[in-house]
């Protein structure tokens, strides 16, 4: 029986050398594959380097600030940038619809601001020229035009019946064409494992193994096209039905499911503007107290412990600058307000995002398309790991900072500062201080927390797999009836 | 006719196309509908927060300097009255914004946080369903017009019974035509009704998705009527040039934009406004107040500062690093429209981008419209920063009641935009 199917695959191999659209197909998805992995490769590289060339030109910034009063250092701030995940040439992801810069000041947690997409305008949205564009998108159409005949044709032109007359079981028959039509999934696929084994070479995030683990997922999902495209061609009385309906399905799946899963979701899960969460922040904050003015009624508590806890009576009398021991519990405070609203944020864009996902049932597609971002790291869920990592980053900055101010001079030295030249300079720090500020530096999210990240969307490729096997099996079952 | 008729009813694949497609064009239209319902409620609610809060912050103003500082003024992008129809850039460009009286250029690139991925997978607005699906049904409904008749061996005798053989395929063709835009444009006029479109705008529109329509059925039409191809041919071929003309071109052509057009990045503007607005803070007050009357002469005679620290100095710097910042300001606004002028050369080579570009210019949803905001916004900001000159400059002692006479006119006012 194996090598009866082996035959039939060689058999339809044999027709497609003779055939020109086969031939055209075959050569056109090569070249496809291969261009898509070249221009991704040279568009992410470029992007790469961008954004560590201008982190290190903020990061020679910050190092090259003169002495200063550390509350200037608190609104001075700094700018991160965030960097591409290696496998971000195969599934390039939300990275062009995400901002690409953070600021990070005292008091406040800025948006991640110029999105590639808004950069380059209208075109953005029709999508980038990636391998996982091709695997995901053009593949399945162009093994459609391929394969859409491959039993049909077996029945137009009588030669079924001759086959099923000599003994081919239909079982048989369908695994033969799917194993030709297989075989060209695979070649569409060589171009992204290359470039992914090269991407990963000096790999410590192990994105190797999410490299295999995507891999076979294209290869599943691919999979559960060859097995639709020969049931529907087996299941159909002519070549023209078969086509329309794999058109028909193609188009809904890989064109219109996408959208209509994100429509859902945004309507599903409202979301309110940033600037009426601003607004929400700010109403907020407002109880918080302001950390600049050390005579806010907020603070009287915070006072009268302090007072307490070191014995003294007065705050000139306490063993630190009381004004930066404000701006330190200020922070704190605030800090805690802000995350509150980043994480209800973030919550709520996950939940809009399984919304989205739970259409995966309805078309591989969407289910494709979360693992592969999902594996590459360029998923929400890595923007919102930068936008944790940043955070933390801009708390432990601005703390440095408040620490400077309550150590590095009095109570009365800093409530002169405006009062004349002299009196700043010896509010002022050194300004090695920010020489010594630790870099920001992004590590990705490791194997495994890409995996959970992933499995669910690739446990429906499963799902999905096992019903066209199933589909292909009843197809055999019609065929022989 | 009546023939042809009862010809389309019996065909019930063509009508289920045309069922598909008014179901989808009206799904978005109903979906575009309540996205702009959504963001008319978003900014009503946005100017009543904004007001309350401005409101509060002048209760517990207690200098000139601070006052400005904390007073933030709503600015915002009302929805067209064709907006439902191209959602377009609007939702990566700012639609709100709140602008105070420091350097206009720290606060004018402030997005609005819309979820990546669910941006990424695209709107699913009536411009999409023009670019992308319409040409798929009028593929669907005409690939195998001839060559069906053909192959069940009718064609000949259809020929001979017709006087001429373009009798027997107009009527035909242009009742699915008419189907087709039935099917289009009846939820487009029905969203427009709803939101009280202006005729001339809805007619342009309607004029684009009609020539969008026309293109496409000749293209079809020209494949179809090949007499050597079998439909099957016909309909792979269609959908290939579909592929090149709605998927590859785009693609590829943002891809050359993005190396074409470098520029300056946005993230890079940013930093040197940053930079003025910092570095003044430690260079000596004359550095900046220097400038700063020579532009503006009128506040040269200002009493001269010591070395402590003046709100007229701060908000001399706030302008002077603006001034600092325009030019590579003018340069990333230039970079992006050079961008959009290439866009629009690609859009004569693929009608998915010249109709999405249509549509979004009628609804002002695109780059264009987002520069005017952002020109409203820039006159609106140069209003309030006025406002506080003469108090600042004329160093006028400060009570809640001049406070009070500051007048800063709102942002529809100052822009414009008549009530909305």
């Amino acid at each position: 029986m194996i090598s009866t199917i082996g035959l039939i695959a060689g058999d339809e191999l044999r027709y497609w050398r003779r055939s020109k659209i086969a031939w055209s197909v075959l050569v056109v998805l090569v070249l496809i594959s291969v261009c898509a992995a070249l221009v991704s490769n040279a568009e992410i590289s470029q992007r790469a380097e961008e954004r560590l060339a201008q982190q290190a030109e903020s990061d020679a910034i910050l190092q090259a600030q003169p002495d200063r009063h550390p509350h200037r250092m608190v609104h001075y701030g700094h700018y991160v940038y965030r960097t591409a995940s290696p496998l971000a040439v195969i599934d390039s992801g939300i990275d062009s619809m995400v901002g690409t810069s953070i600021f990070l000041e005292g008091h406040r947690q800025n948006t991640a601001t110029f999105a590639a997409a808004r950069e380059t305008g209208l075109l953005a949205r029709f999508g980038s020229f990636s391998p996982a564009f091709v695997l995901q998108t053009l593949a399945p159409l162009l093994l459609t035009i391929c394969g859409f005949a491959s039993v049909s044709r077996e029945k137009e032109n009588k030669t079924l019946f001759q086959l099923i007359g000599q003994g081919v079981g239909t079982n048989t028959l369908l695994f033969g064409k799917s194993l030709a039509l297989w075989m060209m999934a695979l070649l569409a696929l060589l171009p992204l494992l290359v470039l992914g084994l090269i991407t990963t070479g000096s790999d410590e995030f192990g994105f190797r193994q999410s490299l295999m683990s995507m891999a076979l997922g294209y290869l599943l999902y691919l999979s559960v096209w060859v097995l639709v495209i020969v049931s529907v061609s087996a299941l159909l009385r002519t070549s023209a039905q078969s086509l329309s309906l794999l058109l028909g399905l193609w188009v809904v799946s890989t064109v219109l499911m996408p959208r209509v899963a994100s429509a859902y979701a945004s309507a599903a899960v409202e979301s309110p503007s940033r600037i009426e969460t601003n607004l929400r922040i700010e109403e907020a904050m407002r109880l918080e107290g302001d950390s600049h003015d050390i005579e806010d009624e907020a603070f009287v508590d915070l006072r009268t412990l302090t007072l307490a806890e070191h014995n003294v009576a007065t705050i000139e009398d306490l063993p630190f600058n009381y004004r930066g021991y404000v701006a330190l519990r200020g922070e704190e405070a605030d800090t805690e307000v802000l995350n509150q609203f980043a994480e209800e944020r973030m919550a709520r864009e996950l939940e809009q995002k399984r919304a989205s996902d739970s259409f995966s049932l309805l078309s591989p597609v969407v289910a494709m398309r979360a693992y592969s971002m999902a594996l590459a790291g360029t998923a929400l869920q890595d923007h919102h790991h930068f936008l944790k990592a940043s955070e933390d980053y801009r708390y432990n900055m601005v703390q440095t900072f408040n620490r400077l101010q309550m150590e590095e001079m009095t109570l009365s030295e800093d409530l002169a500062r405006n009062e004349s030249y002299e009196a700043g300079q010896r509010t002022r720090v050194d300004s090695t201080n920010w020489q010594e500020m630790p870099v920001f530096e992004l590590a990705p999210l490791d194997n495994t927390q890409r995996w959970q990240a992933a499995s669910q969307a690739g446990f429906t490729l499963g799902i999905w797999f096992i019903a066209a096997c199933m589909l292909l099996s009843l197809s055999a079952r019609w065929l022989r009836s | 006719m009546q023939q042809e008729f009862n010809f389309l009813r019996k065909s019930k694949a063509v009508l289920g196309a045309m069922l598909l497609l008014l179901a989808v064009s009206g799904i978005s239209i109903g979906l575009g509908l309540d996205y702009v319902a959504q963001e008319r409620q978003q900014i009503e609610e946005f100017i009543a927060l904004d007001a309350e809060q401005r409101a509060y912050k002048r209760t517990q103003a207690y200098d000139w300097g601070g006052a400005a500082y904390d007073a933030f003024h709503a600015t915002w992008n009302s929805p067209s009255d064709l907006t439902f129809a191209a959602i377009g850039q609007r939702d990566l460009n700012p639609t709100m914004m709140r602008i105070r009286a420091l350097a206009v250029e720290g606060q004018i690139y402030e997005t609005d946080s819309v979820n990546p991925e669910l941006a990424l997978a695209g709107r699913f607005d009536f411009a999409f369903v023009i670019a992308y699906l319409l040409p798929l049904i009028v593929i669907f409904v005409f690939y195998d017009l001839v060559a069906s008749e053909r192959e069940s061996g009718r064609l000949n005798l259809l020929s001979v019974s017709a006087e001429n053989s373009r009798s027997i395929w107009i009527p035909r063709i242009a009742l699915r035509l008419l189907g087709i835009l039935f099917a289009i444009l009846a939820p487009l006029w029905f969203g427009g009704f709803v939101e009280g479109t202006t005729l001339s705008i809805l007619l342009s529109a309607s004029l684009a998705v009609m020539l969008q329509l026309g293109i496409w059925t000749a293209l079809v039409l020209a494949i179809a009527m090949q007499l050597t191809l079998r439909s099957e041919s016909i309909a792979s071929i269609s959908v290939g040039v579909w592929v090149v003309l709605t998927l590859a071109i785009p693609i590829a052509g943002k891809a050359y934009i993005e190396n074409a057009v470098t520029g300056i990045k946005g993230a890079e503007v940013a930093l040197v406004q940053r930079e003025a607005v910092n570095d003044a803070w430690d260079l000596p007050k004359a550095d900046t107040m220097e400038p700063f009357y020579a532009s503006h002469p009128q506040w040269s005679d200002s009493e001269p500062m010591t070395d402590a620290f003046h709100w007229k100095w701060y908000y001399a710097f706030q302008q002077v690093g603006d001034e600092i910042a325009a030019d590579p300001a003018r340069e990333y606004r230039e970079t992006m429209l050079a961008r959009d002028e290439m866009t629009a050369a690609i859009a004569w080579v693929s009608p998915a981008v010249a109709i999405q570009r249509q549509l979004e210019a009628l609804a002002q949803t695109n780059l264009d419209a987002s520069l005017t905001f952002e020109d409203q916004v820039r006159g609106f900001h140069e209003k309030i920063r006025r406002a506080y000159y003469p108090v600042l400059f004329r160093e006028v002692p400060f009570s809640k009641e001049r406070l009070a006479q500051i007048y800063i006119p709102d942002f529809s006012e100052a822009a414009g935009l008549g009530s909305d």
